[in-house]
């Protein structure tokens, strides 16, 4: 077990086969390559990305299908080869994959990226920001959107 | 903004070391080629929102704040 200082969890224990590994970062956070998706009960159903180098930083996200139960993924080639994914692979989110979406929290607001959702291959453990191909969604998809599946339906996820 | 007509195969430049080659076109998209020396960052515009939406979300939140949300997202 190893052992981090998270940004509003103190200090928490994780199995080195728990990291997820961004090999390109994400956009204006490229430096950023080791991060772990944390799920607290009372704070379901809310995933933190919190990054293994810096502790301040941890991105509160959702996943995609509480938002929008018919989300649906769009990712260019360079992306899911970042992820590790074969070629022919399908990617399955709730089965071979997880797609979070980053949340944006101010007094006006909340908001989720749907544009770029962080999507993760639960068996690579290799993660990336797939900014689509194509602008089908916001980045700025307010919340709460009536279209997400109840908390209680939405896949748990990460691991 | 300056608006240029361009066929698949041509190209223009800008300054002296970027070049855009117009690739292909289909009726709902063109593919461009751009040559640029490697300290010009080159992407699409989707990326520099998603940047800017990252460094925006990446500030604190109380978690007091955290929990009001995730109570409101549970009870919909």
């Amino acid at each position: 077990m190893a052992r981090c200082v998270t940004r509003y969890f103190g200090e928490t224990e994780y199995e080195e086969s728990a990291i997820l590994r961004f090999p390109a970062g994400l956009p204006g956070f490229e430096g950023e390559r080791e991060f772990l998706a944390i799920e607290q009960p009372e704070q379901r159903p809310l995933v933190f990305l919190q990054s293994l180098s810096t502790p301040e930083l941890c991105f509160v996200t959702l996943p995609v299908f509480a938002i929008d139960r018919n989300y649906r993924l769009e990712i260019t080639e360079a992306d899911r080869e970042l992820a590790g994914f074969r070629p022919n692979e399908e990617i399955r989110i709730g089965e071979n994959a997880a797609c979070l979406a980053i949340l944006t929290i101010e007094e006006s607001g909340v908001t989720a990226n749907l544009l770029g959702p962080v999507v993760i291959n639960l068996t690579t453990r290799l993660a990336v920001q797939a900014v689509a191909p194509q602008i089908s969604y916001s980045h700025r998809t307010p919340l709460p959107f009536e279209g997400g599946a109840r908390a209680g339906e939405a896949p748990g996820c990460c691991s | 903004m300056l608006l240029v007509r361009r066929r698949a195969g041509e190209s223009i430049r800008i300054g002296e070391e970027i070049e855009i080659q117009i690739t292909e076109i289909t009726p709902t998209r063109v593919t461009l080629g751009i040559l640029a020396p490697r300290e010009v960052p080159v992407v699409r515009s989707e990326v520099r929102l998603t940047r800017d939406q990252n460094r925006a979300a990446a500030g604190p939140a109380s978690l007091e704040s955290l929990a009001k949300l995730a109570g409101a997202l549970r009870l919909r």
